[in-house]
């Protein structure tokens, strides 16, 4: 799994308790579990190629249409 | 054109009383992201997919409740007029027909030394020696695949042994899904229904643009803005919905746009009219899936601290890969406020 922000990464691997954390708790027990038994990993993904962004918001044509090349997303006739 | 005429005896479901004449109604179905993902593993391994389909599907199922019809009109019987019939059968319009049908097929499946799926119950899967076939089953469509041919052939041997099926073909259509099966790969896209679904809203000779949203304009409620018919509001954004199976690019704007299906607004109509603009120039865009990739499974997952201006709520995003095939994706307004961003992304991860 790929994310773009450390600090929700750092929280999956050290269960350290902050102010700030200590109403997200069964997300980040369902997370940890999974880390430690090792069915999933987490690494760090720059913002740029953070591929997600088509999801989440509106975006620029220049952007946009690098995403939809990155995402398989093409014409048919760039087939022929 | 006209190529042929059906006409189908359907039971007035809507008279059935639960526990009189009906009980357990769920039937499993198969979802768009487990059709892809047959797509993407049998392209990745090189296998061709095929098609069949269960003629009259739901007349195969068995019932266990007493349900009676009355003679259907202009076929009655003079003799006994006050007559009514005894179904061992299910009908078409029954509350349980689809289960009966489903019972019926996975019986006979797992008769026949097919495995069912252990998440997905309607994939069915067979092993011999080396060789394996995957069985993918949406209510009477059929879609399969196999490493041995003669695997597939038995297969609609004995489908056609016990129901009455269609010609078996290669997968081309698929619940309004056009499937091209190239040498290196599968493109797959919905130019048909797309095509259609412009000159519905009679938008088919519309002008074009780039993107499906505007970057500038924010959509909110807009309480003071005219009215639009609901009816026809919600039945765009159902048949958009459909088509983001194969577009993934107009799926955050459809999100946001059916936020406000209760009471939709001439701004709210505009966004939409937006989308079908840029569909317009995007018909024949769809999703490729390379083959002779790995077989690794990749999540990204990012959320948009904020993304809701009216309630301050979040947006998380997710989108899996297979190799380098897109498979699902998912775009959703977080149950909750975050009150920062790592727990936004947080949440979006552990959905």
């Amino acid at each position: 799994m790929l994310c773009d922000n450390t600090n929700a990464i750092n929280l999956t691997k050290n269960p350290i308790m902050h102010s700030r954390t200590k109403h997200i708790k069964i997300r980040h027990h369902f997370l940890r579990e999974h880390i430690s038994n090792g069915t999933c990993e987490i690494k760090f993904i720059a913002t740029d190629l953070q591929l997600v962004d088509l999801f989440t918001k509106p975006l620029a044509k220049d952007r946009f249409n690098f995403l939809l090349n990155e995402l398989g997303i093409i014409n048919v006739n760039c087939l022929l | 054109m006209i190529t042929r005429n059906k006409a189908r005896l359907v039971a007035k479901g809507y008279n059935q009383k639960e526990g009189i004449d009906y009980d357990e109604t769920y039937a499993p179905m198969a979802r768009l992201k487990a059709v892809r993902l047959l797509l993407v593993f049998s392209c990745i391994k090189g296998f061709k997919l095929f098609q069949i389909n269960v003629k009259s599907a739901f007349l195969n199922g068995y019932i266990n409740e007493e349900v009676f019809v009355s003679q259907p009109p202009g076929f009655e019987d003079h003799q006994h007029p006050e007559h009514v019939f005894k179904l061992k059968k299910a009908l078409y319009g029954l509350k349980q027909a689809p289960r009966q049908w489903y019972g019926r097929l996975s019986v006979f499946m797992t008769s026949q030394g097919y495995d069912k799926g252990t998440s997905d119950k309607t994939l069915f899967i067979k092993r011999k020696e080396e060789d394996i076939i995957l069985v993918q089953v949406y209510v009477d469509d059929i879609i399969f695949s196999s490493t041995n041919e003669e695997l597939c052939e038995t297969f609609v041997k004995i489908m056609k042994s016990e129901f009455e099926m269609s010609m078996m073909s290669e997968l081309n259509y698929f619940l309004g899904l056009q499937v091209k099966q190239l040498q290196d790969g599968i493109f797959l896209s919905q130019a048909k229904y797309c095509k259609d679904l412009l000159r519905k809203f009679g938008m088919d000779k519309c002008k074009s643009i780039s993107t499906p949203f505007s970057t500038s304009c924010h959509i909110d409620h807009d309480v003071a803005g005219n009215p639009v018919d609901e009816t026809k509001y919600r039945g765009l954004i159902g048949s958009l919905l459909y088509l983001t199976a194969s577009k993934p690019d107009i799926m955050f704007v459809v999100c946001m746009c059916s936020h406000f299906q209760s009471a939709p607004k001439e701004s709210h109509f505009n966004a939409t009219k937006r989308i079908l603009k840029y569909l317009q120039v995007t018909k024949d865009v769809g999703l490729w899936y390379p083959g002779n990739i790995s077989l690794s499974l990749t999540c990204y997952s990012d959320s948009e601290f904020a993304g809701c201006k009216i309630y301050r709520k979040s947006t998380s995003g997710t989108c899996h890969f297979l190799g380098s095939s897109l498979i699902s994706w998912q775009c959703k307004k977080q149950a909750c406020v975050a009150l920062s961003t790592a727990k936004a992304e947080y949440i979006a991860a552990g959905n």
